[in-house]
């Protein structure tokens, strides 16, 4: 009896392994396969045009051989002109926009989303399903359909003029037109409505209004799928590209996204300095892979929660 | 079911809506010009300039790092007109700069004036939003200047423009709009040439002259005569190797001649074999048996190595392969002359035959003379088409857009012919690496300092070369003469300008009803090559698909 559990328990062992081996083995490729691309960016980042070009590739290269004036010239001075006096790759400037732009687009995209998520899901009012549906049935248009329509508006409230765009006009036009998510909203709605009714029922009875209910109950119970769409969000402010370049008419009103696409090709050749622009990715990565760390179990919740990478 | 009904109707009305949206009309100021169109001379009516402030938007893709010598120009320009402010702003890209103008041009929020490629130009004409600027070049009127604070004052400044003095290809290419007026002005310009490696040529000077082909000693082509398609065969059958590697050992190379842009290539061999290709009104006019002829010739001449393409090694550029040794010449835009130049800082072990000697020459003709009859010969087949002469154009051009009021478009214009002066373009050339506009600009005796310490006129700077080449490569200029570092710069600047008569322009015009824009009948002409090359499709299935993806 013993020899058998003995044997079982061998087996178990010998299975347990091997799933472990199999299983890590599996996660060890995807890591890698995730790694690779942030590895690729950091060494052509210390890389020479000619090392960049060499073929076959070079895919390790000793310190002695790091080209960290890639690093250095992005902090070159600019000799004349406008910009003269600045560096050549406005990184601050950049981070700067960014940062203030994913901020505010993400607290409007915040209120908003819990102040309709609250309506749809808890307040009745005629025509509450109806209105809910048409704009759900609005998630089926491409977001590209809106960039003339959006782009009509701004002009209309003349946050683009050519001539004499501020920044804060150019902070309108980035971030107004998002304020609101659909998604969101409806994202939102569905945790609220998971909130039991006789919890608002029993607030009622003690006097709450509705908003004061929406304070105190509803958004530290539905905490967690908030910070979701704050994440999210931010991600997506982040990376955003086509509509800061064009609601944009000056360089230095850009975010950092069209930073990295424009300033690193020669107008001449068409060719791209991939070393300068790898070393500029490598340094708008590094501020976001701190905020990682800092926020990962929020982070991975979020993502984990929604289902989807931002 | 309701809902479902109501949600398809929502989407239907946001539509119909969005297509409802009331596009703004672009407005036509009055031009203040009066023009001329006859030949012969025309009295002048002198005026005094406009002293209203005027503030000119440039918009361009120019990097901040790129820029010092057009804000030096525009500082000059602001001293001679103190009531023009130019604010020079960079797009990041030209992708981004036709977008934001396209759609600026629906809601009246366009620059002043901007850079752009001829289908961009073709696009904004359609639109209604360009002006033509022959209401400029054929203007009587000369202006003075009033102002006692300009550095041209008291002078007269001509409107008009006298256009012969103008690269004909480049004319031809501004003025190929609709009515034939110029809507832009050729700007930064540039061509194709071909990097040869010498070395590999050097030790074969006795068999290319047994071949009845013209070379020196030092294994220098003609840089006045383009070598002819038979004879690039004829180099195949003395400097290729039997297989597909490089001898180092008897200096061939796998592969004979590399065409960096599989687009261009199409484009202008199909100007070489006058095959019909597109036109400026937009019809796409592959499908004719030359073409057919033409892409049976390639791919011969792709089977055997004599032509190859960077996808060949997987690179977007034959530089690299070029610097390699494994492709002995390389077809590729005088933009990017010296990355084809090997040096110490490559991998000294990819390079097979050292820091070896490069030499620019004109890109391949299939025959000297235009308009002769040509025969080209591969295995059994013969290809018999009527010959031309062609090279590539490219690089942008400028231009004004209607929007702007009348003394925003003349203070442009003044601008335009500001950055084009023959001094000013040749100093744009020898500081940017673009070619000259103006024929004039090379002999232009302006002085330019490339380095704190060495300056040139653009005339000494093509001497460079031609002293060079005159050597024989036997010059005796020390190590530390700062020429060799202009020397293949030098070189390319002469080959351009001595195929710069036969420059054609390839037809622009945007997308339409029946048929892709020329951008993007460039892009699959391109393609077309590499899925010949790459054996994805026969000459006449690549050249149906082709036709398939344009014409719709």
């Amino acid at each position: 009896m013993a020899e058998i559990f003995v044997k079982n328990e061998k087996s178990y062992k010998a299975k347990k392994i091997l799933s472990n081996v199999l299983t890590y083995s599996f996660l060890g490729v995807i890591a890698l396969i995730v790694l690779v691309p942030f590895y690729w960016m950091i060494l052509t980042s210390l890389k020479s045009t000619e090392m960049i070009e060499a073929i076959p590739p070079i895919l390790f290269i000793k310190p002695s051989d790091w080209q960290i004036w890639n690093y250095k010239a992005l902090f070159e001075l600019v000799q004349s002109g406008p910009r003269a006096g600045q560096p050549l790759f406005p990184f601050f400037t950049y981070m700067k926009n960014t940062i203030i732009v994913s901020i505010i687009t993400t607290a409007g995209t915040t209120i908003t989303t819990i102040l309709a998520a609250f309506a749809f899901a808890r307040l009745n009012f005629k025509g509450r399903d109806t209105v809910f549906a048409i704009i759900i049935a609005t998630m089926m248009i491409p977001g590209e359909i809106f960039i003339l329509t959006n782009f009509l508006t701004i002009n209309k409230f003349g946050w683009y003029d050519l001539m004499n765009q501020t920044f804060s006009d150019a902070l309108l036009a980035m971030t107004i037109p998002f304020m609101t998510s659909v998604f969101y909203t409806f994202y939102l709605r569905q945790t609220f409505k998971q909130i039991p009714n006789e919890l608002y029922y029993a607030a009622k009875v003690d006097g709450t209004t509705d908003f004061k209910y929406l304070l105190k109950i509803m958004i530290p119970v539905a905490m967690p799928t908030i910070v979701t769409i704050i994440i999210l969000n931010s991600m997506g402010a982040w990376s955003a590209y086509i509509w800061p370049a064009m609601v944009t008419t000056k360089d230095q009103y850009r975010l950092v996204s069209n930073g990295l696409r424009g300033a690193f090709t020669d107008s001449g050749s068409g060719r791209t300095d991939y070393g300068q622009q790898m070393a500029s990715a490598a340094l708008v990565t590094a501020p976001l892979l701190v905020v990682f760390f800092v926020f990962r179990k929020q982070i991975m919740r979020g993502v984990s929660r929604s289902g989807i990478k931002g | 079911m309701k809902k479902i009904l109501i949600s398809v109707l929502t989407l239907l009305a946001v539509f119909v809506l969005t297509g409802c949206v009331k596009m703004a009309t672009t407005t036509t100021t009055e031009p203040i010009t009066t023009t001329t169109t006859g030949e012969g001379p025309v009295s002048k009516i002198v005026m005094d300039i406009p002293d209203e402030e005027v503030t000119i938007l440039f918009w361009h893709i120019y990097g901040a790092g790129k820029t010092a010598l057009l804000d030096k120009l525009i500082d000059e320009f602001e001293a001679m007109y103190p009531n023009v402010t130019i604010e020079s702003q960079s797009q990041s890209d030209y992708n981004t700069l036709r977008e934001k103008i396209n759609t600026g041009i629906g809601v009246g929020q366009v620059p002043t004036m901007a850079l752009g490629y001829p289908d961009h130009f073709a696009g904004y004409i359609q639109a209604g939003a360009a002006y033509s600027l022959n209401n400029f070049i054929y203007s009587n009127i000369q202006y003075e200047i009033t102002d006692s604070t300009s550095t041209i004052f008291g002078d007269l400044v001509d409107v008009s423009l006298d256009l012969e003095d103008f690269v004909p290809g480049y004319l031809a290419e501004n003025n190929q709009y609709v009515g034939g007026q110029y809507y832009s002005m050729p700007y930064s310009k540039s061509t194709e040439t071909m990097a040869i490696n010498r070395t590999i040529v050097k030790n074969h000077v006795a068999a290319i002259r047994a071949a009845g082909i013209e070379v020196s000693d030092e294994g220098f082509f003609s840089h006045t005569t383009p070598l002819t398609f038979s004879q690039i065969q004829t180099l195949g059958t003395i400097l290729l190797n039997s297989t597909g590697t490089t001898d180092v050992a008897n200096f061939k190379c796998g592969y004979l001649l590399n065409y960096d842009s599989s687009g261009n290539m199409f484009i202008n061999m199909s100007r070489q074999w006058s095959a019909p290709y597109t036109n400026s009104a937009g019809d796409i006019l592959i499908n004719n048996n030359t073409t057919k002829s033409m892409l049976a010739y390639i791919n011969a001449m792709f089977n055997d190595r004599t032509f190859v393409l960077p996808v060949k090694f997987g690179q977007s550029y034959g530089s690299t392969n070029f610097k390699y040794g494994d492709i002995c010449m390389t077809v590729g835009s005088t933009a990017g002359v010296l990355y084809n130049i090997p040096s110490a800082t490559d991998v000294q072990t990819n390079l097979k035959f050292g820091i070896f000697d490069v030499d620019f020459l004109q890109v391949p003709q299939p025959t000297t003379t235009a308009g002769q009859a040509v025969q080209l010969s591969a295995g059994s087949t013969n290809y018999n088409f009527t010959g031309q002469l062609s090279s590539v154009q490219q690089g942008p051009n400028i231009g004004i857009f209607k929007k702007a009021s009348a003394n925003e478009k003349l203070f442009a214009w003044l601008f335009i012919k500001y950055l084009t002066t023959a001094e000013n373009t040749a100093l744009w050339a020898m500081d940017t690496g673009y070619l000259p506009v103006r024929l004039s600009a090379y002999t232009s005796d302006v002085t330019i300092k490339l380095t704190p310490t060495f300056s040139t006129t653009y005339v000494n700077f093509l001497k460079i070369a031609t002293d060079y080449w005159t050597a024989d490569g036997q010059v005796d200029w020390a190590d530390t003469d700062e020429r060799w570092d202009y020397l293949h710069s030098s070189m390319v600047a002469n080959i351009a300008k001595n195929q710069a008569l036969y420059y054609q322009y390839d037809p622009a015009f945007p997308a339409g009803s029946s048929s892709a824009g020329s951008a993007t009948v460039r892009v699959e002409a391109g393609y077309c090559l590499e899925n010949i090359y790459n054996k994805t499709k026969t000459p006449e299935t690549a050249l149906s698909f082709f036709l398939n993806q344009v014409d719709w």
